[in-house]
């Protein structure tokens, strides 16, 4: 399993349209992806499970990635936040 | 006159008035959603054909409004269907009906309700308007899951303009409304980032969301007006009706026809039913009538279908030109009825016209149609796609194969202009052999700038790549203008680019002589042209400037300081 520490950095968080790529990226990898914020864990391809941490911009998340294609996956994602924060540019 | 005044957040500029018309939330009917005699197994077969007929309706809905409003908007309809496969919602609907005793509604509504809950009580008003999107799934899958075929549009009154009130409005209800009719949209609920907000401000309609104060009492009055910049809305004297684009727009285009430095501006069409848009942000015709949406559903269309779909759209734009693209299937549209293979590259595969000189009966038919239909009003056509002249060539023949079949059918033909799409950069480069073969050229700037860029422009990772302003595109341009105008033939812009304020004047400067976009983007270019005078020596200047760039930074540097836009 790997694990990341992600920092959301573009301007409106991880709302509708990010959250919605993200989970459409998410979808393409057949490992377990978790979210974990404080407490809670979602399921990191569920979009109402990653709406629910409620992740505006600055909140701090742990990515929880398990899987035949682990690494692939969090490299993919993290590029992704990054260029969510290019986007509000 | 009543002095009363109800505050909302405006969040779509424009000011009008008229009688309410007041949607009620859909009630599924209540006896349907108490436990049935019905065994486990027929309740969640219940819920997948629900979810099946949902995702199928989403993906029409997104893909056409990704044609007529763009990748923004279309977005909305991407979220809804990720709802649909999300185990959190419809997983647990699914877990729930296993344990018995609950029909499909009641799983559904429970679900729903809570998810709603929990997005309503985190803090950020980002997520709490996403509640709005759980229950317009809901709404569908409750509709899908009682047959009930009633329709927004189907309670809408069938004559008539009014400004619509709803506690919540969700944005397959708003597509679904007569938008030519709608005066206003007011909603209890909802901010600056809820999609009534979004898609308002696409149709140019003033909207005030987040009226929750008196609402009751807004409810039940009468005739309003109100005021989508300013956020307020009062009662008006009966009888009283304005639209918001005759109070802002009508002025425009009054005071500045004909200086638009003798650019056409047009609109791009997907369906007879955008022909209300087009009449309403005052087009001036048709520059690209896609005709892919006929062609998207379970069955193909007949030829007369054909027709009828193509004569409408020409006869309403008559005496002005309506501009019918070829078949563009493939690369990101899809067409089940026409039983594709999967491609590894689809949009260097076979699509456009790649796939219609393959399916030559097909083709025909269409070209048929279209000949028949020109007899209606002045039509163009144009073959999207093409790289090399040998495709034009056998295009044309097909055409005139049309022609003669037609003919001999004894139906009666139109004439029609004859043109391309300029979108594969071979073409770009060949313009000048082109243009003597063609009546005009119409470039498509999103493909153009995906395959000069190497982009594939549905990767999001790549979304900084996607550059319509870099200089070699613009530059690109700039020649194919210049080679059509050597060869006294007209060039369009159709692409995403020809509906962006900022490059409007370059393009006029190269000699383009008619700009296609979205009908929401037509008020801002035309204001934009007519603000804006250059002389001949200042045009040359902005596109010598401009094809100088190195980057695409320079290039909307450069194009900001000739008019900076507010």
């Amino acid at each position: 399993m790997l694990t990341r520490e992600l920092t959301i950095n573009n301007k409106s968080g991880l709302h509708a349209r990010p959250a919605t790529l993200w989970v459409q990226t998410a979808s393409r990898f057949r490992s377990k992806i978790k979210i974990k914020r404080g407490g809670s864990v979602v399921e990191g391809k569920s979009i109402l499970g990653i709406l629910s941490l409620g992740l505006s911009a600055g909140s701090v998340f742990e990515l929880l990635v398990e899987g035949e294609d682990e690494t692939e996956a969090v490299a993919t994602l993290e590029q992704l936040m990054i260029d969510l924060e290019n986007q509000d540019r | 006159m009543n002095e009363k005044i109800w505050r909302g957040l405006g969040v779509s500029a424009g000011r009008a008035a008229g009688p309410i018309w007041y949607l009620k939330e859909f009630q599924a009917d209540a006896a349907r959603e108490t436990p049935t005699d019905r065994s486990v197994e027929e309740e969640l077969a219940r819920l997948q054909q629900a979810i099946t007929r949902t995702e199928r309706n989403l993906t029409s809905l997104e893909e056409q409004v990704k044609a007529e409003q763009g990748e923004e908007v279309a977005q909305i309809f991407a979220a809804h269907k990720l709802l649909l496969s999300d185990p959190s919602f419809i997983g647990e609907a699914q877990q729930r009906l296993q344990k018995g005793q609950l029909s499909a509604e009641q799983a559904l509504r429970e679900v729903a309700e809570e998810a709603m809950q929990m997005l309503r009580s985190l803090e950020d008003p980002y997520f709490q308007e996403r509640a709005v999107d759980v229950q317009d799934v809901l709404v569908q899958l409750l509709r899908n899951l009682q047959d009930t075929q009633e329709k927004v549009s189907d309670l809408f009154p069938k004559t008539g303009n009014y400004v619509v009130l709803a506690d919540e409005l969700t944005p397959a209800q708003t597509i679904a409304l007569p938008k030519e009719r709608v005066l206003g949209f007011i909603v209890r609920q909802g901010g600056k980032t809820s999609h009534t907000a979004i898609l308002a401000r696409t149709y140019g309609i003033p909207a005030l969301v987040g009226v929750a104060e008196g609402w009751e009492d807004l409810r039940v009055q009468k005739w309003i007006e109100l005021d989508g910049e300013e956020g307020w809305v009062r009662l008006s004297a009966e009888g009283h009706i304005t639209s918001a684009d005759n109070g802002l727009w009508e002025e425009d285009i009054s005071s500045q026809s004909g200086s638009l430095q003798g650019m056409i501006l047009a609109a791009n069409i997907g369906s007879p039913g955008d022909l209300p848009l087009v009449q309403k942000f005052k087009a001036q015709g048709i520059g690209l009538y896609r005709t892919e949406f006929l062609f998207m559903g379970e069955n193909l269309p007949s030829e007369e279908e054909q027709v009828e779909a193509y004569r409408q759209v020409i006869a309403s734009c008559a005496p002005q030109l309506t501009v019918i693209r070829t078949l563009d299937i493939g690369g990101d549209k899809k067409a089940p009825a026409l039983q594709l293979p999967q491609e590894k590259n689809p949009f260097l595969g076979v699509r456009a016209l790649r796939l219609t000189l393959r399916r030559p009966e097909l083709f025909r038919q269409q070209l048929r149609a279209i000949w028949r239909a020109a007899a209606s009003g002045p039509t163009a056509i144009m073959f999207p796609m093409i790289a090399t002249l040998e495709e034009l060539a056998q295009a044309k023949e097909n055409l005139w194969a049309a022609r003669d079949e037609v003919l001999q059918d004894g139906h009666p033909v139109g004439e029609l202009q004859i043109g391309m799409m300029i979108e594969i950069p071979s073409a770009a480069w060949l313009a000048d052999k082109f243009a003597a073969k063609v009546d005009f050229f119409s470039i498509g700037t999103n493909d153009l700038t995906q395959y000069m860029l190497a982009v594939d422009r549905e990767n999001t990772e790549l979304a900084e790549l996607y550059q319509p302003y870099h200089p070699a595109v613009l530059g690109m341009i700039a020649r194919v203008s210049q080679a059509a105008l050597r060869s006294g033939i007209w060039t369009g812009v159709c692409g995403e680019a020809g509906g962006e304020a900022l490059l409007a004047p370059f393009f006029s400067a190269v000699g383009i002589k008619e700009l296609s976009m979205a009908p929401g983007s037509l008020a801002k270019v035309r204001t934009t042209l007519a603000k804006l005078e250059l002389s001949l020596a200042e045009r040359e200047k902005l596109v010598e400037s401009v094809l100088a760039c190195a980057s695409t930074a320079e290039v909307q540097e450069v194009l900001q300081s000739f008019y900076p836009l507010s």
